[in-house]
């Protein structure tokens, strides 16, 4: 029995040790804590086998693309190979002549370019379900590479995935605002506050260890639900320790903040209804209504451009392109492949494609501005609310979230970028070769140019930002407590709120 | 006596301090949320209406050229913003807003604007609603659950009691009184200051033209709200104690507004998987490679088409034709195209439909979701408006193909695809008018959730009078 023996010597320790022992036993005793530790493992559960099945349809697409990639490279390779040694010319649409740099660019030597889910990425869906995860890379222009995406259904991707993010940022304040309503009106609607009053412990000490323990005991339970979760679907525990360490210190912090938010809202010894009142009203308003102001002041601040500009003046400046300098091969850039390979004059394809090539980049040049307003706007509109995401705990607990899963803004930005650098090393390839009219030969599909994503520097920067609103929550809740504990100092003990039922 | 109850708890709502913070942070959202609703609509539909002339002006002045490559040139189909919007935006931000017709490929409809708005924008939009439908109905939620309970908490129920009030009426008339102070004070003010703002923003005579669904919008959001008075009463009356019943009402609304939808997404992915855009894209081009059967291929079906022009016209060689091949290559090749799209975008949208009525289902167990999805379907922001416009934009890509192809049959002999046309020709094609779908339509596809609102109703009406029944004091 070693606690025995130090129990007399700290005070509080023993203190917390029996309100504990017997707010352990009331939980018991009314089903609460079962029912609130049931669903938070049901929805924990849920939560990772949605996350689970998104990635394994990722994993899935993405291994499908990488086969297509070797196999139509290798298929087109032994082609080239074959033709060569016979010496015979290539039959077949000539637009995909695989001995032709231009044929082999957009069809015969395919690269992808491509964002693997990151080990934790079953913590939360964040953008994965909106942006594109792989692109395909051809002579075309930039402008044609977004085109990625899912397919989906906006009904559900309106609605929103129920991801573990979701159940920390959601529903986690939900069960901590069931769990606390009610602590000291309890006390009052039962009738056994004035016999807390009237004992040697304060009410201030009882409330407050009562919280310190409910807080303890979902926190730890959370967290071993969680690194159990995660071990069950897949993750390795060792691996991303550092990763799943962050995932629990954010969400702890979070739960502080919210239990601390309740004590301030209970000490101020009004009934339980109108603690759950406030608490609800407080969660709809951090959780929903600034998030939505946010949003709407981003946008009256900094308006994005509308894409639909971007579209009309795509197809200007290609009417641009086309009348200045490229008319005669103006009418081939849009034309069938298997008609104009039928038309009665012979077509010059390599013409053809470097004129192509030409109308492009003219037209990503002179689009260029607009593009560069869309960014800035994007990248104004991101600051404003990282400057602003202390109004609502919700928008970056969210953000640290998707950081820790890598499907955030940050990452795709980052993989966009890397991936436009890719697409100019792989085009500018094959454009050397359909200006000097080189033909494509089988050494050459050794040689296009294949890059591989890898997270850049700049998103540790974004994590280390973590530190600050993880010292938010916790000032916050902090500051919520020292609140709640003035309005339960023992002078206010005598006043009628507090007793009368 | 029931209109006595009526009146004691109107008036004594009125002079209530939830009611006056309620009136005020739904009415300071709500102005918020118009002066947003009203921009976007006037914004977005200027540049909708700007690009829709623009796309048109360039497919008429893009001067000589074959008739296929004006076709593969193409115009772009542009989806209006419905008037409604101002009041349900619904789900276009997360809907594409414009598709690129081009020859030979059915795209797909692009530009969803939430994709530029990142994780913030995932949180939701302020919209009117949005308030309406869900802090409206938790403001119904914090002004009712105690309104029976407290009679029992306070004793006064045994007063009520010794009047001979049958507890029918005194829960009809409460419930009545709630729903008048509700009404007159939280929702009318809203609908007066959104009808004048859509009355503004759109015109006289589009305002008209929605009044029939606006009309009904409101009817249903008084319907809705009834659901919700009754439901907070029917706690109160059962629960007995006001935290109780508080407690279990906001489980109700959260569980209602943001648990199932996210699960029932889930859920409806998982029966219904969506094919990925790789898988779906390989097998349309398949098909259109080796046709319906994947027998054929593009050089038998080139030989096949030639025998059956030649047999046609009862010549021996194509330079004998009396039209241009090229025109019926075309326009064959076109043909076989569109029942692979008919085919395989068809299956997509059946499977989008099944995911939904899935969705719709579990609206049944929350009246919430249930007016959401009427709401944005009056509104003309859903999903059905959206495959609606998907498929008035094919017909329309469908139409420039046939124009241009017929052309270049009967005006392309001998030159083929030499052939240049003119703006005389880019003009038999019309610019693409969306069409509204009618309210019956409307209705017709929202069947579920108006029923599922109707089952709130009548079975919490049911609920209430079986509680009336077995009130009693001790």
């Amino acid at each position: 029995m070693q606690t025995q023996t130090y129990l007399p010597k700290y005070n509080a320790m023993r203190n917390f040790y029996f309100i504990a022992f017997y707010d352990w036993l009331m939980l018991r005793a009314n089903k609460m804590l079962l029912s609130c530790f049931a669903l938070l493992v049901l929805f924990v559960a849920f939560a990772l086998w949605t996350g689970q099945q998104r990635i394994a349809f990722h994993r899935t697409t993405l291994a499908k693309v990488k086969a297509t990639e070797k196999r139509q490279l290798a298929e087109k390779r032994q082609l080239v190979a074959d033709l060569e040694q016979s010496g015979k010319p290539f039959t077949g649409n000539s637009h995909r002549d695989p001995t032709e740099p231009n044929g082999a660019a957009n069809s015969a030597a395919n690269r992808y370019f491509s964002l693997a889910p990151a080990p934790l990425a079953v913590v939360a869906v964040g953008q994965s379900d909106l942006r594109a995860y792989y692109y395909k890379f051809g002579l075309h222009k930039k402008q044609a590479l977004y085109h990625g995406e899912e397919i989906e259904n906006a009904s559900i991707l309106y609605n929103g995935h129920f991801d573990l993010a979701f159940v920390i940022t959601f529903l986690l304040p939900l069960l901590v605002i069931a769990l606390t309503f009610n602590v000291v009106a309890g006390e009052k609607e039962r009738s056994t506050l004035p016999l807390i009053l009237a004992s040697t412990t304060s009410l201030r000490s009882v409330a407050l260890n009562k919280f310190v323990f409910r807080f303890a005991l979902l926190s730890l339970f959370f967290s071993g639900l969680v690194v159990m979760g995660l071990a069950f679907f897949g993750v390795s525990i060792a691996q991303e320790a550092a990763g799943i360490a962050a995932l629990l210190g954010i969400t702890t912090a979070y739960k502080a903040f919210w239990f601390g938010l309740s004590f301030g809202i209970n000490s101020q010894g009004k009934g339980s209804g109108f603690n759950a009142a406030v608490l609800v009203g407080g969660w709809l308003a951090l959780l929903v209504v600034l998030p939505a102001l946010l949003s709407v002041a981003a946008n009256a601040y900094y308006p994005m451009p509308s894409r639909v500009e971007l579209i009309a003046e795509t197809r200007e400046a290609s009417e641009e392109a086309k009348k200045n300098g490229a008319q005669i091969l103006a009418q081939y850039f849009e034309d069938h492949p298997e008609l104009a390979a039928q038309a009665s004059k012979p077509v010059d394809t390599k013409n053809f494609a470097a004129s192509s090539l030409m109308v492009n980049l003219e037209v990503e040049k002179a689009i260029r501005p607009l593009e560069e307003k869309f960014e800035a706007q994007k990248d104004k509109q991101a600051r404003l609310v990282a400057q602003w995401r202390f109004v609502s705990p919700a928008i970056f607990v969210q953000q640290m979230l998707e950081n820790l899963a890598a499907t955030g803004d940050a990452h795709y930005l980052d993989f966009e970028q890397q991936m436009q650098a890719a697409h100019a090393k792989y085009r500018a390839f094959f454009t050397q070769k359909i200006i000097k009219q080189e033909k494509m030969r089988a050494a050459d599909y050794d040689q296009v140019p294949q890059s591989q994503y890898t997270n850049s520097p700049g998103l540790v920067r974004a994590n280390r930002a973590g530190f600050w609103d993880t010292l938010w929550l916790l000032g916050a809740g902090f500051v919520a407590i020292i609140w709640g504990l003035l309005q339960v100092a023992p002078q206010k003990m005598a006043e009628p709120r507090w007793i009368e039922a | 006596m029931l209109t006595a109850v009526l009146q004691k708890e109107f008036r004594s709502l009125l002079v209530d301090a939830r009611l006056r913070w309620s009136a005020i942070v739904s009415l300071g959202l709500f102005v918020l949320a118009l002066i947003t609703g009203v921009s976007h609509y006037q914004n977005t539909n200027r540049l909708y209406t700007k690009a829709q002339e623009d796309t048109y002006r360039q497919w008429l002045d893009q001067g000589e050229k074959n008739p296929h490559s004006a076709a593969h040139y193409g115009l772009y189909a542009y989806k209006p913003v419905p008037l409604l919007a101002i009041f349900d935006r619904g789900m276009d931000d997360y809907l594409g807003n414009a598709v690129w017709l081009e020859a030979h490929n059915q795209n797909e409809v692009k530009l969803r604007t939430v994709q530029d708005a990142g994780t913030i924008g995932r949180f939701g939009a302020l919209t009117i609603g949005f308030i309406w439908q869900f802090i409206l109905a938790l403001l119904i939620i914090l002004l009712a659950y105690n309104s029976l309970s407290k009679e029992y908490e306070s004793g006064t129920l045994r007063m009520l009691f010794s009047t001979q009030i049958s507890s029918f009426s005194l829960l009809a008339g409460k419930a009545l009184g709630i729903l008048k102070a509700v009404l007159l004070c939280l929702y009318l003010p809203m609908f007066l200051l959104l009808s004048g703002a859509l009355c503004w923003a759109g015109g006289a005579e589009a305002f008209a033209r929605i009044l029939p669904s606006l009309g009904l919008a409101a009817v249903l959001y008084t319907l809705f709200y009834a659901v919700f008075v009754v439901l907070s009463l029917s706690f109160s009356a059962w629960l007995r104690s006001s935290g109780l019943s508080l407690a279990a009402l906001l489980g109700v609304w959260a569980i209602g507004a943001f648990l199932l939808p996210r699960i029932s997404g889930s859920v409806a992915m998982s029966l219904h998987p969506t094919p990925s855009a790789l898988d779906f894209t390989e097998k349309v081009l398949i098909q259109r490679e080796k046709g319906l059967d994947g027998q054929s291929s593009y050089e038998k079906f080139q030989e096949a088409l030639k025998a059956k022009a030649l047999r046609d016209y009862g010549v021996d060689s194509l330079s004998q034709l009396p039209v241009s091949f090229a025109g019926i290559a075309l326009q064959a090749s076109e043909d076989r195209d569109w029942k692979v799209y008919d085919l395989q975008y068809g299956a997509l949208f059946r499977l989008f439909q099944a995911q939904n009525a899935l969705l719709e289902k579990i609206n049944l167990l929350s009246p919430i979701l249930a007016m959401r999805d009427v709401s944005r379907s009056l509104a003309g922001t859903d999903l059905y408006k959206h495959l609606n416009f998907t498929r008035q934009a094919e017909t329309h890509r469908r139409l420039v193909a046939k124009v241009m192809n017929t052309d270049q049959k009967i005006n392309g002999i001998k030159q083929e695809r030499d052939y240049k046309a003119g703006a005389a020709l880019w003009q038999k094609v019309p610019q693409f008018q969306y069409q509204n779908q009618s309210l019956g339509e409307q209705l017709q596809q929202q069947w579920f959730s108006l029923l599922s609102l109707g089952c709130w109703l009548l079975g919490l009406t049911f609920c209430l009078y079986r509680s009336a029944q077995t009130l009693h004091l001790d």
